[in-house]
């Protein structure tokens, strides 16, 4: 399969306890990698979203996406994903198509379930309608934004007269994040692309990609099939593994617990970081990710960038990334 | 009292050159409006980045969504204007009074970074759903990331009387709005810049009845914008220095004129 992006996320701007930052700072820190992804040829900079988490995970994707757009020139901006059904569809459609328009087109819009029931809580929204919201907010919004004619469901109420912003892209790459069949076959009757987990091999999103095949009509509108993945490259496989993995242990430690935030008797366990990354040299990387896209895929989100690791340091595996690693999957295909 | 524009033309690059022209042009302030419909939070990033020191104001309509959301969004948009952000939450037509008062309850909650629960008429927070097993031990929710500021100043209207704001702000443009010593008191001001002795007594007319802050609604979108908010402050911003000098000098610009 030919790559068609090639990604770097995911920024949620997070203050953990063990690399605390102002989120001044964060915010600054996310432009700053928005405009050096540009300049050294990522296809997009990924955002993702939760709230009510202890370390200031961001809330508000949309206008976080609004600040990348008027901060560079050509990256596409993405979410993997949004947490759809935790808000009002109207207004993700109002707001996606204004970030649209003023982003010239660069905006992807992934949406997800969400599974925290503080989050679902807090807002009053019953987290057993998550799927239903999903499923009508993505065609209501494709409803508001002129793409399609048919008359969206009766679970949402919506303005009479049509949006005075419509986005610029026509369609808008809607994504659907999916770690199970019920969202495949959401994304798959609505032809709305995959973002898949970053923990599966070739051979599960070969098997989810096949599903998708044989439910949908035809292939995703103007979208693609995504996933997911930690990485981390560095001059040698034993340098990259010494610094990413305990680091990237203690992330995922943090990140469970925080989930689970006393929300559960029996919290869940935290992956260990080697199954979850593809971490080493630039030529152990690369091959690596290949053997990814052999699964299907046709876009890659690669997670250079998570909390733990300092700024630094990032940019340096983002940078070697880009020279050694992009040229090599670029390449990729038949 | 300090001067500002408001900014209700949506376009990127617009908003970008017309907070940059109202910066140069020796104004305190940028609002924008939440015209024609959308996010207005989402417009903050053009300005912060196009400006240095010029507060920004945004006017936001409560209860199209849920109050959390709207904190949200002002906690964000806090950091990206590192902290000169100001916000009026303004009701929508259809929306009862004790509602709207419920909404900014909640978001003033949201936004002072201690763990609360709000149990209302309209709003229960967190909702405590029968199906949300995960929740069961959260009769609190905090949200996070606290704003900059240690408290970002939230405005409302002045037709609605609601505890724990910071002033008031006359909207929509032109109602009838009396000043409350003590607190920040906004109007919103239709100007232009065709008479510019007789704009520069208009606006000196909202600093001797008390205001803290007039905010310009020019005409005009896009480049033709950004020329009026230079004509406003090269030719209004003076003479209403002036008119605290003696009267010769205003006669002398007059004649400029």
């Amino acid at each position: 399969m030919t790559v068609r992006h090639i990604g770097l996320g995911l920024y949620g701007m997070q203050s953990p306890w063990v690399d605390p930052a102002h989120p001044g700072r964060r915010v600054r820190q996310l432009l700053d990698h928005a405009v050096m992804a540009e300049d050294l040829g990522f296809d997009g900079l990924w955002l993702s979203e939760h709230r009510l988490w202890y370390d200031g995970y961001l809330s508000a994707p949309l206008s976080a996406a609004a600040a990348i757009a008027a901060a560079t020139e050509t990256i596409r901006i993405g979410t993997a994903v949004m947490l759809f059904p935790q808000h009002d569809p109207v207004w993700v459609a109002t707001t996606a198509a204004q970030v649209d328009q003023w982003s010239n087109g660069r905006i992807d819009l992934g949406l997800g379930n969400g599974y925290r029931d503080i989050e679902f809580d807090a807002l009053g929204v019953s987290r057993t309608e998550r799927g239903a919201r999903s499923s009508e907010g993505i065609d209501l919004m494709r409803f508001l934004w002129g793409e399609d004619d048919a008359r969206p469901g009766h679970r949402f109420e919506w303005p009479e007269q049509p949006l005075t912003t419509r986005p610029l892209q026509r369609p808008v790459p809607i994504w659907v994040g999916a770690m199970s069949e019920p969202p495949i076959r959401r994304a798959a009757s609505r032809r709305a692309g995959l973002i898949l987990p970053g923990g599966w091999d070739a051979n599960r999103l070969r098997a989810a990609i096949d599903l998708y095949r044989t439910e949908a009509a035809g292939p995703p509108r103007s979208a693609g099939f995504a996933s997911v993945r930690f990485a981390w490259v560095a001059d040698s496989d034993e340098s990259a593994r010494r610094y990413a993995l305990p680091r990237l242990d203690a992330f995922l430690r943090d990140q469970y617990l925080g989930m689970a935030q006393l929300e559960s008797d029996d919290p869940p366990i935290a992956p260990d970081a080697s199954s979850q990354a593809t971490i080493g040299s630039p030529t152990t990387v690369a091959a690596d990710l290949l053997a990814r896209l052999d699964g299907g895929i046709d876009t890659l989100i690669v997670r250079l960038s998570f909390p733990y690791a300092d700024d630094a340091a990032l940019r340096g595996t983002i940078e070697l990334f880009a020279r050694e690693v992009l040229p090599v999957l670029r390449g990729a295909g038949p | 009292m300090r001067f500002g524009v408001l900014l209700t033309d949506g376009h990127r690059a617009s908003l970008g050159g017309a907070s940059e022209a109202a910066e140069a042009a020796g104004f305190d302030a940028a609002w924008i409006s939440p015209t024609p419909v959308g996010n207005p939070f989402a417009l903050v990033a053009a300005v912060a980045g196009s400006t240095t020191g010029l507060s920004i104001g945004v006017v936001a309509t409560v209860g199209d969504i849920h109050p959390l959301h709207t904190a949200e969004e002002i906690a964000l948009a806090d950091h990206i204007t590192a902290g000169r952000l100001t916000v009026a939450l303004v009701s929508p037509p259809a929306c009862p009074p004790d509602r709207f008062v419920e909404a900014v309850a909640i978001i003033r909650a949201a936004l002072r970074g201690g763990p609360f629960r709000h149990d209302g008429a309209y709003y229960t927070v967190p909702a405590g759903l029968s199906e949300h097993e995960g929740a069961r031990h959260h009769a609190l929710v905090q949200p996070t990331p606290t704003p900059a500021q240690i408290r970002v100043p939230l405005l409302v209207g002045h037709s609605v009387d609601v505890p724990d704001t910071d002033g008031r702000v006359s909207w929509p443009p032109g109602g009838d709005h009396r000043p409350v010593d003590g607190r920040l008191d906004v109007a919103v001001v239709e100007t232009t810049t065709d008479t510019p002795s007789r704009v520069a007594i208009e606006l000196a007319a909202y600093r001797e009845s008390g205001f803290d802050l007039a905010v310009c609604h020019l005409p005009g979108t896009g480049d033709e914008l950004i020329t009026n908010i230079g004509r406003l402050g090269r030719l209004v911003l003076p003479r209403l220095r002036a008119l605290r000098l003696p009267p010769v000098i205003l006669e002398a610009m007059e004649q400029e004129e």
